[in-house]
């Protein structure tokens, strides 16, 4: 199995074409996040940052 | 739909808790030692268990798996089943957690005192406590698992997303790096050898401190904080995208610890390039906990939990961009294997991860024993010995740094290296490294302060083991969310996201660097060691040469001038483990052995040296290692690891682990013979006598007329 994978990385031309492939694969993923990060509504994202904040934990602040 | 009650147990992670304090005492004083050790070599007091080389690993391992490690385990056992409206999966398996936990701790410290090492930074642990490590932390993982599964919140919090990268990134990491092979029952040799080695080191490395020292305190942040402060975190889109960019990007920059060695340029680059990319989550978290602060300020002012808090997440910020800074290959020219480097780190360990978990100390003790603080202005107290502990302490050794490597690199008119002498360069630093230990001793004094007044806590208080809580049961309703609010829905795809997540960067550092041979060209002239040179090395490794003797020359001018030729990746191919150091306390030993060479010393030198370092140079700070005289070398283990060395592809002949003692005698005899005739009465078959036959070989293979060939 790793022989094949070697000779495949030694030989394969396209390599070079996958790496840059990968790059832009990923650049699109990280922006497709961003964008739908930044389109998450308001109202819902003051709701879902909040901890769960129930037990009376500020009976003994010091 | 009706409301359960429940109890959450706190005994779990109290253990945690008094066992961080306990240890986080430990590692400090065993580190102030070691620092005191730097200034007067005979703090060592020839005892072969605490020399600096010992006692180094046993500081950071300490710091790190035992101090920060429990501190992250009490982290998740007090939070996790608040956070999840659910008592932990199972009191037995966190039972194990801790008993076990604490085991590999103490079997670190015997062991690595002992000087049963694998001689690589952060995973020095020999194999059967490797075993018990990978054990110990799949239960651990079972356990986190098993709570989320149960739990009765749908959505996971942002703290749980950092605990759940943490287990499945540290049980890759730790199993691919530490796959070895036994010769006995403590020792091995690892699998990889030189380059493929360091790489494979060096990603574990490096993500030991992003995901051992850094995510599980982001998410002991995102609770704590929040908590303390009694706020929503700043920010829930800034973590979604902090998260998953920081997860997936950590893992590529371990090369960065290889700039300028024989690693790769390729592999540099993406070391490089990724750590800069990391400014950006780390800075995102920094962010997010800062902010978390607004409209609290004024709670800061008052409150030695926030404080501490502040500049622990103030460190964070400061040290990850330190970080990338230090991954340019212009500034890792200056700053690697100096004390930069160890300021650094420290700015870390002290600033983010120490504040981190005294603040949590702080405030998970009333609530354990509901009372209050015993001492409110003791903890200010602490406060301030632990910000002027860690200033006192960094700042000496950022003037070091620049002081060693200004020395290291400077040339006279005449174009000759203006300090020749290696040890100039550390008289220098000397002051700065005396001061630094008064910033241990600060810090030191700070956590003792901590653990009387938490004791005093305790004691005006009553434990509460159990607290009661109520939630809705887990509701299997389907209503429309975004595909991230989804995901906090679903623990185990959630978990299997991180996974592809962190495991992208390594697969595509590794197959290259293991199956493309001309990575490391091979050199015809390397030949693997004689049997006396490798029991020699194993000495080398078990005394922790490494902890101060760096083995990679690189290929600037100023270290072709003092060591000799640069190093090449061909030569170490077999080198299991390898040995290129990370720091210069001592010279490079590389090219060691070179009769022609820079640095070249007679086989009767060495033997003064080892045995008392003083009696060749008043001024060294090496500690003496008399011992290596008067203990026999164990010939016995030869032809096993003969047969180890083989197994990993070294090119013995067949049959040659039977011939090997004999060649081991005659060239031990030879050494002690040439000893004798200088004037020094030693016996063949002592520790220094293999010692000494590794020195002189280190650098030989390609002295003269060598050639590179890519096969």
């Amino acid at each position: 199995m790793s022989k094949i994978i070697a000779r495949i990385l030694e030989n394969v031309s396209w390599l070079d074409e996958l790496s840059a492939i990968l790059m832009v694969f990923f650049l699109v993923l990280f922006i497709i996040i961003i964008v739908g990060v930044l389109r998450m509504r308001k109202e819902k994202v003051e709701e879902y940052k909040r901890i769960p904040l129930n037990e009376n934990d500020q009976d003994h602040v010091i | 739909m009706a409301i359960e009650k429940f109890t959450y147990d706190n005994k779990i992670a109290k253990y945690f808790a008094n066992a961080t304090i306990v240890w986080g005492v430990v590692a400090f004083l065993v580190g102030l030692i070691a620092a005191l050790e730097l200034i007067f070599p005979a703090f060592s007091l020839n005892l072969q268990y605490i020399t600096f080389g010992r006692l180094r690993p046993l500081h950071t391992n300490a710091a790190i798996f035992a101090f920060v490690g429990n501190g992250i385990f009490a982290a998740i056992y007090y939070s996790t089943p608040r956070l999840l409206k659910t008592p932990m999966f199972s009191k037995t398996l966190s039972l194990i957690n801790f008993w076990g936990w604490q085991l590999i701790i103490v079997l670190a410290a015997v062991t690595l005192l002992a000087g049963f090492t694998t001689g690589k930074e952060y995973a020095e642990l020999e194999w059967p406590v490797d075993i018990l490590i990978a054990i110990v932390w799949v239960i651990f993982g079972w356990n986190l698992i098993g709570t989320m599964l149960q739990r009765r919140t749908k959505h996971i919090y942002v703290a749980i997303w950092f605990y759940i990268a943490t287990f499945v990134t540290v049980a890759v990491l730790h199993i691919v790096n530490s796959i070895e092979l036994p010769v006995s029952i403590l020792k091995s040799y690892p699998v990889y050898a030189g380059v493929q080695d360091a790489l494979v080191q060096w990603w574990y490395g490096h993500n030991a401190v992003a995901f051992f020292l850094t995510t599980p305190v982001l998410g002991l942040m995102y609770y704590f904080i929040p908590k303390a402060a009694n706020r929503p975190v700043y920010s829930y889109k800034l973590s979604i995208i902090h998260f998953w960019s920081l997860i997936f990007l950590y893992i590529w920059a371990g090369p960065h610890h290889l700039l300028y060695s024989s690693t790769p340029d390729w592999a540099q680059a993406l070391g490089v390039v990724f750590s800069i990319a990391l400014i950006a989550p780390s800075w995102g978290g920094m962010i997010n906990g800062l902010l978390t602060l607004r409209g609290a300020w004024d709670k800061v002012r008052e409150d030695p939990v926030l404080k501490m808090f502040v500049v622990g997440v103030t460190a964070y910020g400061m040290s990850t961009f330190e970080g990338p800074l230090l991954s340019l290959k212009s500034v890792n020219a200056i700053s690697h294997f100096t004390d930069w480097t160890i300021a650094h780190v420290h700015i870390g360990t002290l600033g983010w991860n120490g504040m981190l978990m005294f603040g949590m100390l702080y405030w998970l003790y009333p609530r354990f024993y509901k009372v209050k603080l015993y001492s409110k202005s003791w903890a200010n107290t602490h406060f301030w010995l632990a910000t002027l502990g860690m200033l006192f302490f960094a700042i000496p050794l950022y003037f070091a740094g620049f002081t060693q490597a200004l020395m290291w690199k400077e040339f006279t008119a005449e174009g000759y290296l203006k300090y020749p002498n290696f040890l100039d360069t550390y008289l220098q630093i000397r002051p700065m490294h005396m001061f630094r230990a008064v910033g241990g001793v600060l810090y030191l004094t700070g956590a003792i302060l901590m653990v009387i007044n938490l004791i005093r806590t305790a004691q005006s208080g009553k434990f509460a083991r159990f607290e009661e809580d109520e939630a809705m049961a887990l509701e299997a309703k389907t209503v429309k969310e975004g595909w991230h609010r989804r995901l906090e829905g679903k623990p185990v795809m959630f978990t299997i996201f991180a996974l592809i997540a962190i495991l992208i960067g390594g697969i595509v550092e590794f197959v290259p660097m293991f199956l493309i041979k001309s990575n490391i060209p091979t050199i015809a002239s390397v030949k693997p060691y004689s049997p006396l040179e490798l029991q020699g090395r194993d000495i080398y490794i078990r005394e922790g040469c490494y902890n101060c003797h760096s083995q990679m020359i690189r290929p600037f001018r100023s270290e072709v001038e003092r060591y000799g030729e640069y190093s090449k990746a061909g030569e170490n191919v077999y080198d299991h483990p390898f040995q290129w150091g990370s720091r210069r306390t001592g010279p490079d030993l590389a090219r060691e052995g070179v009769k022609t060479g820079k640095i070249y010393k007679p086989d009767s030198w060495h033997y003064e040296h080892f045995v008392n370092p003083q009696k060749t140079n008043i001024q060294s700070i090496m500690p003496p290692y008399p011992w290596l005289a008067r203990q026999d070398l164990n010939i016995e283990s030869t032809p096993k690891k003969i047969r180890a060395m083989q197994s990993l592809g070294v090119p013995y002949p067949e049959g040659y682990d039977q011939q090997a003692i004999a060649d081991l005698k005659a060239q031990a005899a030879q050494i002690a013979g040439g000893l004798r005739s200088a004037g020094i009465e030693v016996a063949d078959q002592t520790e220094i006598i293999a010692l000494i036959a590794y020195m002189q070989r280190l650098g030989t293979d390609i002295s003269s007329g060598s050639q590179m060939v890519n096969k």
